[in-house]
């Protein structure tokens, strides 16, 4: 891999798309030919089609919120895969794809279940137990991850993740979890709704809220742990709440919804990695390029506050 | 303006998870009077404990609101509406929920505020009691249904029209409750 | 552990920690009885944008080593977070959004243009991201005694703004209806406690980072609710325990970098400050819930303790009256454990209640015997009160009189016999005590 030469040198932006489209419809994407800048863009692209369909069912459920705080509670999930994962995963910094699912799951339910304990016994109202937990827990997993890693710039790491430094481990694992996160969805795509929408009819039914609950918070959990290496646990949540958010101003129903989520989230992040290297190309400073998929996001997010139809708010005033 | 009218909320818009002690609730009460950068001083604490006293909430004094029975925290409410010696109350079912004990002293309390010349504006839900408190009852259905003196508004076909029921039900809880309070015990 | 205090290079980072924190949990205890703790986080996530704006800015102007350096990055963080704030009224406001979404959208987006500005200024103005990167988890190891100034002033603008308008807040949060009523311009108490919401976290982020303030915000708060009943001391213990955490967490982060400094000398490891003071406030969190008067775990346990203590005690001595006053350890096994048992009766002879004849045998004394007719007189009251006012059946009543004998009150013994117009006989005609016993 190293004598090899990344096609996407120099390039600058439209050159850029063109560039991957041509290669994705030759057929010269293989996971041997894949240059890093097409790792870091279907990385991404798994991603942010994880995030934003999760993000939605999120954002009509109100749970952005807690979202952001399990996405903060993976790092402990992750602290004890390095634990227990020895000495290949410290030197490689390559995280194993099962151990890390099975992490951001205990984590998702361990987190939830401490929530909940500090509500029910100390009696602590719910916006505090859930900033509590998450920060302090947190807190600890940077500490030990630092001391694990002996590195101390690990903590900036987390939190702004690198794209940069992306390989093909990190794209099978957001690979699998975008299959995970597509199939869960499609399965029980009645069941969320419905919890969703009308928990109390729902619980009428039959259908346990609780379970969609804890289903929906491992699996952000999960995503957050796909993601965590890409963009840092941070922006993920800017992938999880940024398209639906964006959508919303546009739709109103559920699948329209979650299609329209995740075509922003692509979109962002074809963007984000042609931006990147475009910059790169012309001005010769390299970005962050997962700050500049979200600052993307922001700049749509922006645009469609204020121009659209019916709910923009420069539209509004005009008949 | 503002400083003439008292406003006792309903109880359900308060925080009872507030740390504040029902003496620091009444307390509250003068702060309007008060003012920016003023601290209260032992004559507003006294006049404080004063009220509280007259509600026989003393034994309660020193505890958090969330401790109190609903009748106690409507009567430190009352106690601090008391303090802010106003001239027009107004207040938000005051007699929904609570106690007999609450309700008596309620009502000697609206009594003795009215003898001083006060204005009471009362929004309230129990239709039995209505003829014998209200000199002025104003019947409200999203418009203005009728208004004017207890006596001369307050009829079966007026508050039918309020409520939108049928005459007979109405007809027959007040019957109820006359024959209640003719000493009927069931 | 004095030296921290003394030393010219660890004064500074100690003693403005301290300060640092004191402020944030002082207006923490606003933000955690409005509601607001992920508010906090919102905003503190978003001065990140403004602490590298900040720099760039201050770097037109003053040198990179000045400790003025802070007053600027502080001031384009306050920018940037009321913006935010703005924006998240907006947001709510105009378009509807539902909270939750308005505060993450608004967190992770002004984070990510933040994390977007640095990584050009990784490149353009390497010094300066360093020193951004800083205020990522909090660092004060490079703090002079300037900034002990720095701090200790803001302290005082933020403490005197609360001191003076300490009843206007007090009102504005316990019941906004009625400081509307009373005349109290809420709006700009809104806005004060937004300034001073913006305010707290922009002073704590140099000591704690920008990722993890919000939990000096709510942390001190929520363990001094658990302590206290009262607003006023709960502003008073949350800024004691948030200074504490920032010292014991400043210690405990220098100490551990220079352990793992002298063990790794090569990688040149160090603890940042932020985590371990939040991890520190955290334990003490877990620790005012587990002792809380109120809610405390472990002040339940002592006190479930206590009443199984207290209804062994009353059990035995009911159970001693019945034999006739004098009763062997052996004859109480239904009771408890032996060692249970051997307890108890040691309890009841402090109490002067029984006198051992030796030989594990005991017998009643007087008061022993009074207290015991008391308890069955309770006992045999409450009986007759559930069968002759609740009409439950006499077969029923004696599992529930057992266990309410033991907190029967004075004041409602004596409302029962009233009540029951001083009865003699129980449901079972049996003898009810009288009621002047002790």
């Amino acid at each position: 891999m190293t004598s090899y030469y990344n096609p996407y040198t120099n390039l600058n932006f439209i050159e850029v798309i063109g560039l991957f489209f041509k290669r994705l419809f030759t057929g010269s994407l293989t996971l041997e030919s894949l240059a890093s800048d097409e790792i870091q863009l279907l990385v991404l692209i798994f991603i942010s089609a994880s995030a934003a369909m999760v993000g939605t069912f999120l954002y009509l459920r109100k749970e952005v919120m807690l979202a952001n705080a399990f996405s903060h509670t993976i790092l402990i999930g992750i602290v004890g895969v390095y634990l227990f994962a020895g000495e290949e995963v410290m030197q490689t910094g390559l995280l194993p794809v099962r151990s890390m699912f099975v992490a951001s799951v205990f984590t998702g339910v361990g987190t939830a279940f401490l929530v909940e304990l500090l509500a029910r016994y100390v009696r602590l109202q719910e916006d505090a137990s859930i900033g509590l937990v998450f920060t302090t827990l947190f807190a600890a997993g940077v500490i030990l991850l630092t001391l694990l890693t002996k590195n101390t710039h690990i903590g900036t790491a987390i939190v702004m993740g690198n794209v940069d430094g992306l390989q093909l481990s990190d794209l099978k694992l957001a690979f699998w979890i975008f299959i995970l996160n597509l199939v869960l969805i499609t399965l029980f795509f009645k069941e969320f709704k419905i919890t969703t929408f009308d928990p109390a009819f729902a619980s009428i039914l039959g259908f346990s809220t609780l379970f969609y609950n804890y289903l929906m918070m491992t699996e952000v959990s999960i995503t957050a742990v796909g993601a965590f290496r890409a963009v840092g646990v941070l922006m993920v949540i800017a992938l999880i709440v940024g398209p639906p958010f964006i959508a919303r101003l546009f739709v109103d129903r559920l699948k329209p919804l979650l299609l329209l989520s995740v075509g922003i989230g692509l979109l962002a992040s074809l963007s984000g990695v042609a931006l990147s290297r475009h910059l790169l190309t012309t001005l010769g400073t390299p970005y962050s390029t997962g700050g500049l998929v979200v600052t993307l996001i922001a700049l749509f997010s922006l645009l469609s506050a204020l121009f659209a139809p019916k709910r923009g708010l420069l539209r509004r005033h005009s008949s | 303006m503002r400083e003439r009218v008292a406003y006792i909320p309903q109880r359900s818009s308060v925080d009872w998870d507030f740390p504040i002690t029902v003496r620091e609730l009444v307390l509250m009460g003068r702060f309007g009077q008060l003012g920016l950068f003023r601290f209260p001083k032992k004559a507003d604490y006294e006049a404080a404990d004063h009220y509280i006293d007259a509600l026989g909430l003393s034994a309660c004094k020193g505890r958090q609101i969330g401790e109190l029975s609903g009748g106690q925290q409507q009567r430190a409410f009352l106690a601090r509406a008391l303090l802010q010696e106003a001239d027009i109350y107004l207040m938000d079912e005051p007699f929904q929920g609570v106690d007999h004990a609450t309700e008596e002293v309620l009502t000697q309390f609206l009594n003795d505020l009215k003898k001083k010349g006060k204005t009471l504006v009362l929004v309230h839900h129990d239709l039995s009691t209505v003829q014998e408190r209200f000199d002025w009852t104003l019947l409200l259905n999203m418009r203005l249904v009728a208004s004017g003196l207890t006596k001369e508004i307050f009829s079966e076909e007026n508050v039918s029209r309020t409520y939108g029921k049928s005459v007979a039900l109405f007809e027959r809880s007040y019957e109820k409750s006359r024959k209640k309070e003719a000493g009927f015990r069931s | 552990m004095m030296h921290y205090f003394t030393d010219p290079l660890l004064r500074a980072p100690t003693i403005a920690s301290m300060l640092i924190c004191l402020t944030t949990a002082l207006i923490g205890v606003l933000v955690f009885l409005r509601k607001e703790s992920l508010l906090g986080e919102s905003l503190s996530h978003a001065t990140y944008p403004g602490v590298g704006l900040g720099l760039l800015f201050s770097s037109l102007f003053i040198s990179s080593e000045s400790s003025f350096m802070s007053v600027f990055v502080l001031l384009f963080a306050g920018v940037t977070s009321l913006f935010a704030l703005f924006c998240i009224r907006v947001l709510q406001k105009r378009l509807r959004v539902p909270a939750d979404a308005s505060l993450g959208l608004v967190l992770a987006l002004f984070f990510g243009i933040g994390v977007t500005i640095a990584s050009r200024m990784q490149f353009t103005h390497t010094t300066l991201y360093r020193q951004g990167q800083l205020y990522l988890y909090g660092q004060t190891a490079t703090m002079t005694d300037e900034h002990i100034l720095i701090y200790a002033v803001l302290l005082l603008v933020v403490a005197l703004t609360v001191f003076l308008f300490y009843k206007e807040l007090l009102t504005l949060t316990m019941d906004p209806q009625f400081a509307d009523t009373i005349g109290m311009k809420t709006s700009l108490l809104n806005g004060i406690v937004a300034f001073l919401t913006v305010g707290a976290i922009i002073i704590g982020i140099r000591s704690v980072g920008v990722v993890l303030v919000s939990a000096m915000l709510i942390a001190p708060a929520a363990s001094a609710r658990a302590l206290t009943q009262s607003f006023k001391q709960m502003l008073l213990i949350a800024s004691l325990l948030g200074a504490l955490a920032a010292l014991i967490g400043t210690i405990l982060s220098l100490e551990l970098s220079y352990t793992l400094y002298a063990l790794f000398p090569e990688e040149k490891p160090s603890i940042p400050a932020g985590p371990m003071i939040v991890l520190v406030s955290g334990g003490i969190s877990l620790l005012c819930f587990a002792f809380s008067p109120t809610t405390g775990l472990v002040t339940r346990a002592i006190r479930s303790f206590k009443f199984r203590t207290k209804r062994r005690e009353e059990n035995c001595l009911k159970a001693i009256w019945k034999k006739g006053g004098t009763v062997k350890t052996s004859d109480l096994i239904d009771f408890g454990t032996h060692r249970q048992i051997f307890r108890v009766m040691r309890l009841l002879k402090r109490e002067g209640w029984v006198k051992p004849l030796g030989h594990g045998e005991y017998k009643l004394t007087s008061d022993g015997t009074k207290r015991a007719k008391h308890i069955v007189r309770l006992h045999r009251l409450w009986e007759l009160y559930l069968v002759e006012y609740l009409g439950i059946g006499k077969e029923r009543v004696h599992c529930s009189a057992a266990e309410i004998e033991h907190i029967l009150t004075p004041d409602v013994e004596r409302q029962l016999n009233t009540l029951l117009h001083n009865p003699k006989l129980d449901p079972h005609h049996q003898p009810i005590p009288s009621g002047d016993l002790l």
